[in-house]
């Protein structure tokens, strides 16, 4: 069982019931054993009450009234709530007062409750009729105002008959329709659509929200079509997207400003595009889906062909991937390309076949992209650095020079001798001046011979003259330096070889001498640990040491423990 | 044979010193007519044998105290394993005077090794150089030391020499002392991490006159001969030891430094190559 809790008018029934019992079982308390009191609910159920009433005779009608009560309280209490009502459930329920109530009633009221399909015909029909005595004869709701407490199971008073018709959906002129029920009252305020309120006489009963989605979504376009002159109020949202096709193109063009058309029709109609691409105010989002139709049309949510308009675009281009594909071929290459870009790059290589030679250009952009930098720099930079690499050269044109001195040596040398020459001469010179002196004065010359002295004392003199004004000229050397190292060493070898090869000239004694000094030379050489263990005998007070370990591997080892003692006699070992 | 006996000289001076006994022993078996040469010639680690009758008392064994395969001890100076009285007859002994005067020098360099080896063994043998009696010269002898800091790690010092009488003064006596050092240091057994052996031997040859007074009484010109002895053999010693440390271990130092900067340098030289190949290439590019 589910817990619930207990409504005050269920207590106060309970109260009552109890009261009763309690009234009955006190009045008559020898008709009914005690141990019933205990048990009302049962009792309740049996339907003892009833008797009790028949019995009794007292407060019929009132018994009546707590019956009906009772079970009307007991249905809505032990009953699972409803939350809301349904549309369905209360359609075209009318609320008929009972009859045995009437009586007291004053006025009849009918009310009914309209669904939205019956006002639609009803609409149907007196539109059918005059369109002006629609507005007259339409009978519209009436919405009295003051609170109304909810009427469970109480009887209504008879009032005048107001005939009140709810509708279950959002009529959308309601304010501009007048209420049918009496022309003198004021129309109503508008409400809320979600309440529908039932009218009872001064009472109305608001009842549980309704779902107006249903009736809206479905039967709204088709009241609009019937008037096609209503003016759309603000409040009503766009028709839905089905309609959209039918419609004329000056309500497309309406819809041209809004986002949510754009972006629906968008992703989902092929024409779309053509409307969004003709729109020049593009906003951020559908520049963006935008983007993946044109460039890849893979990437739309639905995996339609291509649109009709983009393909008519494309055609084209196929064309061209195919040519340039055929292109591509012809030109060898084989590396898959964009449509458009094979052109290029046929271009970009035939300009690159042909551009072969043309790569001057680059280093010339190049240059200009850098020509403040480099060309100042690098140049000096590069002489240098090729003038102090480049050593061989230098020498060889030193050694250039030193050939052409070289060569120019014997003119030199001439020179010297020529100076040589005139030094030897010089002595003469006064004389011959002086005898020139006397010559000129007489001024006559003599013979042949004199005048070609007189020639060669001239030359002599101009040489002499030549000489003095010359620097003196350094001596140069006519060898070069390991040419005169190999010669004096060649000098040494002579110097000392010639002791024994010039020997032949020299006395015997000489040449025994040097015999002997060359022995004992090489002998100082090779063995000089022999040398002083024999001298040593002579030095007493001085020891030497004989070093094996510096004699060379050429030279034959020299083994102290050969000189030494072999020890006593001794017969060998048995192992040997 | 005098070529022979030169060629095994030089061979075995060039052999690995580690096996020289065992080269030795094969060349003695090549030319065995060069085995009395060879044997007294080529100096080999010493080995140890106990007297027996000196309370076991360690003595170093040479070829110049072997006989046989018996060498004598000089404390007690008899060979061991004891040889037979036949052998006996015929094997060397020195002469009493020289016996006295080598139980002298076996005290004498006992207390020499003491104070310089502090602990080792040594052993000196002498034998008369000539057949007549000992008359206080002409004799020779060999002092032995020996100190093995473990089993394969020695110091053998072994000082042949001969003491003559100087043809130059009669009053002087000529001491040609040839010393032999044997040095063998093995961590191969020590140390299984580190492998390192280094062995070699070095032969140097000290002659030295000096004059002794003859007309002493023998004890003190055995006295003067060994203090002359021990005076000479010191010095060889420290000589040759101070060669040792620093001429060879030295030496060995620096070829180990050596190979080991060389290796240093030539990767700094290929650096420096890299460093001015790359120099030089930036200035050709610019």
């Amino acid at each position: 069982m589910t817990k619930y809790e207990r409504d005050p008018e269920l207590v106060n029934f309970l109260s009552k019931v109890e009261d009763l019992n309690s009234k009955r079982y006190s009045n008559i308390p020898s008709s009914k054993p005690a141990g019933e009191a205990l048990s009302p609910v049962r009792s309740h159920n049996s339907g003892e009450y009833r008797r009790a009433d028949m019995m009794t005779g007292k407060n019929v009608e009132g018994c009546d009234n707590l019956a009906y009560r009772s079970a009307y309280n007991y249905e809505m209490t032990f009953s699972p709530k409803k939350t809301h009502y349904s549309l369905s459930e209360l359609n075209l329920e009318r609320i008929t007062p009972r009859p045995d109530l009437e009586g007291s009633a004053s006025q009849k009221e009918k009310k009914f409750l309209i669904s939205e399909e019956d006002y639609l015909l009803l609409q149907k029909l007196k539109a059918s009729q005059t369109y002006n005595d629609s507005n007259a004869d339409k009978n519209l709701p009436s919405f009295e105002k003051g609170p109304r407490m909810p009427s469970r199971g109480r009887p209504r008073p008879r009032e005048k008959e107001i005939i009140t018709i709810q509708y279950d959906f959002e009529l959308p002129g309601r304010a501009d329709i007048p209420s049918s029920s009496s022309s003198s009252s004021p129309p109503p305020l508008p409400t809320r659509r979600d309440h529908i309120k039932i009218t009872d006489g001064n009472e109305e009963k608001p009842l549980l929200p309704t779902r107006p989605n249903k009736a809206e979504v479905t039967e709204s376009p088709s009241s609009r079509s019937i008037k096609p002159d209503a003016v759309v109020p603000e409040r009503v949202k766009p028709a839905p997207p089905v309609s959209r096709s039918t419609k004329p193109a000056s309500f497309l063009s309406s819809l041209e400003d809004n986002k949510l058309t754009k972006a629906k029709s968008y992703n989902s109609e092929m024409e779309t595009p053509k409307t969004t691409v003709k729109s020049s105010h593009i906003d951020y989002l559908d520049s963006i889906q935008l983007k993946p139709t044109t460039l890849s049309p893979t990437m739309k949510n639905k995996p339609k062909p291509t649109p009709p308009s983009p393909p008519a675009k494309r055609i084209p281009r196929s064309e061209s991937f195919i040519k340039s594909m055929l292109n591509s071929n012809l030109t060898t290459t084989s590396k898959p390309s964009l449509p458009e870009k094979p052109q290029k790059l046929r271009n970009a290589n035939l300009a690159a076949h042909k551009t072969k030679p043309s790569i001057p250009p680059k280093k010339v952009e190049l240059n200009i992209v850098l020509p403040e930098l480099r060309p100042v720099e690098t140049s000096p930079t590069k002489q240098n650095f090729e003038n102090s690499i480049d050593l061989p050269k230098l020498r060889s044109s030193n050694r250039n020079i030193k050939k052409e001195e070289e060569d120019s040596i014997p003119e030199a040398i001439k020179g010297i001798q020529n100076l040589k020459k005139t030094k030897q001469q010089k002595p003469a010179i006064p004389q011959k001046k002086s005898f020139l002196t006397n010559n000129s004065k007489n001024t006559t010359l003599k013979n042949g011979d004199d005048i070609n002295k007189l020639n060669d004392e001239i030359e002599a003199l101009s040489l002499r003259n030549n000489l003095k004004k010359r620097p003196p000229t350094a001596p140069q050397r006519k060898i070069s330096l390991p040419e005169a190292l190999r010669k004096v060493e060649l000098m040494k070898k002579s110097k000392t070889e010639p002791v024994l090869e010039s020997s032949n000239e020299l006395s015997i004694n000489a040449k025994l001498d040097a015999i002997i000094a060359s022995r004992n030379l090489r002998a100082s050489n090779t063995l000089p640990e022999l040398s002083g263990v024999n001298t040593n005998i002579a030095t007493s007070d001085k020891y030497t040491t004989s070093r094996d370990e510096t004699v060379k591997e050429t030279k034959p080892l020299v083994h102290p423990n050969k000189n030494r003692t072999r020890g006593p006699r001794r017969k060998l070992p048995t192992r040997v | 044979s005098d070529a022979q006996f030169d060629a095994a000289l030089d061979l075995l001076r060039r052999l690995n010193p580690t096996t020289l006994q065992e080269n030795l022993n094969n060349l003695i078996e090549l030319q065995p007519n060069l085995a009395q040469d060879l044997l007294s010639s080529v100096d080999v680690p010493l080995s140890t044998q106990k007297d027996s009758a000196d309370s076991n008392r360690e003595y170093l064994c040479c070829d110049y105290n072997r006989d046989i395969d018996s060498f004598r001890s000089p404390w007690s100076n008899t060979y061991y394993p004891e040889l037979s009285p036949k052998d006996l007859q015929d094997s060397p002994f020195p002469s009493a005077p020289l016996r006295k005067l080598e139980i002298l020098a076996n005290d004498s360099f006992d207390v020499y090794r003491d104070l310089y080896y502090e602990g080792g063994i040594s052993s000196v043998y002498l034998w008369d150089l000539n057949e007549e009696d000992f008359n206080g010269h002409d004799f020779a002898g060999v002092v032995l030391f020996k100190k093995n800091q473990s089993d394969h790690s020695n110091w053998d010092s072994i000082h042949v020499f001969e003491v003559t009488t100087s043809p130059s003064s009669p009053d002087s006596f000529n001491y040609r002392v040839t010393t032999t050092i044997i040095l063998h240091l093995d961590k191969t057994k020590t140390d299984q991490n580190s492998h390192m052996m280094l062995s070699g031997n070095l032969t140097r040859q000290t002659e030295k006159d000096i004059a002794i007074d003859m007309s002493r009484p023998l004890d003190v010109i055995f006295t003067s001969h060994v203090a002359n002895l021990g005076s000479l053999i010191e010095d060889i010693e420290s000589q040759m030891r101070n060669l040792l440390e620093t001429v060879y271990f030295e030496k060995t130092r620096d070829i180990f430094h050596q190979t080991k900067n060389a290796a240093i340098a030539s990767s700094a030289e290929e650096a420096n190559k890299d460093a001015q190949a790359e120099v030089i290439r930036g200035l050709q590019s610019l």
